[in-house]
């Protein structure tokens, strides 16, 4: 289980008020709000890349941010929203990069073939589309086969039938039991009946994050269109 | 196919040592050669091979693998296609230290100056390099250095005696002709180890190509990988400039040829591709300097500008978004 304790985040103090919440394993969590809202900030928090300006985050009992990164990368996976163009790797051995991070083996080719790129396992991923790339860096957060996954508009790049089956994978591994974190703008395509969604949604301006739990996708509607104004 | 490359490499390395103890205004045979090399019967033989043409060849080895080691660590660490131990200041730091203390007269305190300048200034720029977004701007930061560096330098010479004069402009040139063999051998076995250390690293190395924030979401201690590269960085990079001068461009250079030659850019390929490069590139740079025709040799640096300048040239025309 996640456990936000009053937790604030931000760059130059905190902009919204604290925030508590518990999120329990096999969870979607939507993270909504306007460009420069915080978004990504929290993300960053949430992954360990910074620390919070105030409160913990917990999991299991442990707090994140005080965790090395070796036991962090066991437990959380990121998938940022920049794309790392000046890597000369090739796309095998960044996904086989992500189980070595967190000390576990796994089927390369096996991940590769589910994500749709075995075709490019041997080209390097500076040499592919954004697009490409992104679906690299979901397949290399999977190989970390950590129990919590957190994604920073993970579908920006990927064409209409991408990101279908993107979503596919996703609702798989929460099905499967991974807690999924992640900022978007498409929640269409989330399936009318996925249970018990929560969503964070941040305010553009400084007040307090409104939190909805164990909603269906009609609620978060409701809500997203509120926010986006 | 890769098998054949590692082969060369592997290969080039001894066969352009040997012409190091071959060639020379006094040419030898190869008998002549190795019979200077096991008899200590002080025949002049003897004295241009043990004493003058082998510790040149190590040196030259270590020193061409080790900046070429320095350089490759510094683009991934910066992830930065133009890094390397001469574009970023470090040698200029190098400079700085040499310069205050052969200028002042105290020439026996020439390795931890240059030891320390490099460290001092590869440490500033570990410093702001969050600050400097672009390869670019990174790239002018270190000109800049350059500059403060020799205007000092130039300000130092005002009243300096002509003896430290000299020695200064001549460790300025860059040479690796002026160590012995213990002297070789210990820059030889530097370079080694680190290495060895670097390919400890290789995973950690290959992680941070991914980008800071992926890193520190791999494993990777953002603080502790810092120090790592500026150990390994400052100390091989400032105890070759201490012995050899600033050598100018091999650093930079060798990691793109090898990476152009091999074809991954994976490290635990990249750091021997680089290093067994750098030791050859090292010696074909010294056997180059003394080339007949060039009365006292050409200076080191003449040479390696020629190699690498063209080299930073292409990359930047290229725009290479991989490296």
């Amino acid at each position: 289980m996640l456990k936000l304790e009053n937790l604030q985040f931000g760059h130059s103090g905190a902009l919204h008020k604290p925030l508590s919440i518990d999120i329990e394993s096999g969870k979607l969590v939507l993270l909504l709000g306007t460009n420069g809202s915080g978004k990504s900030t929290l993300l960053r928090t949430l992954s360990g890349i910074i620390p919070p300006t105030a409160g913990m985050l917990k999991y299991d009992q442990k707090s994140v941010h005080i965790m090395t990164e070796k036991q962090r990368a066991k437990i959380i996976a990121y998938v940022g929203s920049k794309q790392t163009s000046f890597s000369g790797l090739s796309v095998e051995e960044v996904v086989s990069l992500g189980a070595w991070s967190a000390g576990k083996s796994t089927d390369v080719a096996a991940l590769l073939a589910s994500h749709d790129l075995l075709k490019l396992a041997n080209k390097r991923i500076g040499e592919i589309s954004d697009g490409e790339a992104q679906k690299v860096m979901l397949a290399r957060a999977i190989a970390q086969q950590t129990s919590i996954l957190l994604m920073d508009e993970p579908t920006a790049f990927l064409d209409h039938p991408s990101r279908k089956s993107w979503w596919n994978n996703m609702l798989q591994l929460v099905t499967d039991g991974k807690t999924v974190v992640m900022s978007t703008h498409d929640i269409a395509f989330i399936p009318e009946n996925h249970p018990a969604i929560v969503a964070l949604c941040i305010p553009a301006t400084s007040g307090e994050v409104i939190v909805l739990e164990n909603v269906d996708r009609a609620g978060v509607e409701r809500f997203f269109g509120s926010v986006e104004k | 196919m890769n098998r054949i490359v590692w082969i060369v490499a592997i290969a080039l390395i001894p066969a352009l040592f040997a012409v190091e103890l071959l060639l020379g205004s006094v040419p030898l045979t190869f008998s002549e050669v190795l019979s200077a090399l096991t008899n200590n019967d002080q025949s002049l033989q003897h004295l241009i091979v043990v004493k003058s043409r082998l510790p040149r060849a190590i040196t030259a080895m270590a020193g061409g693998g080790g900046l070429a080691l320095c350089g490759l660590l510094m683009q991934t660490y910066f992830h930065n296609p133009l890094a390397g131990p001469s574009v970023l200041g470090i040698t200029s730091g190098a400079s700085l230290g040499v310069a205050a203390v052969l200028l002042a007269g105290a020439t026996g305190a020439v390795l931890p100056a240059a030891a320390v300048g490099s460290l001092l200034v590869l440490l500033l720029i570990m410093l702001i390099a969050n600050r400097l977004k672009s390869q670019v701007s990174l790239l002018i930061f270190g000109l800049m250095i350059g500059y403060l560096t020799s205007s000092v330098v130039t300000i130092l010479q005002q009243g300096a005696s002509k003896d430290a004069l000299r020695s200064f402009v001549f460790w300025g040139m860059g040479s690796f002709a002026d160590l012995n063999n213990g002297e070789g051998l210990l820059l030889l076995t530097m370079t080694g180890l680190a290495a060895l250390v670097a390919f400890a690293l290789h995973r950690q190395l290959d992680v941070w190509t991914l980008g800071n924030d992926i890193a520190a979401t791999m494993g990777v201690s953002r603080r502790r990988f810092t120090y790592q590269i500026l150990l390994i960085t400052g100390l091989v990079a400032g105890v070759i400039t201490a012995y050899c001068g600033p050598v100018a461009f091999l650093g930079l250079a060798v990691p793109h040829l090898a990476r152009g030659i091999w074809q991954r850019g994976n490290h635990a390929t990249l750091i021997p591709a680089v290093v067994l490069s750098g030791m050859a590139i090292g010696l074909a740079c010294d056997l180059i300097c003394r080339a007949p025709g060039a009365e006292s040799g050409f200076p080191l640096n003449a040479i390696t500008s020629l190699v690498g300048a063209p080299v930073v040239i292409f990359v930047i025309l290229k725009g290479r978004r991989v490296f």
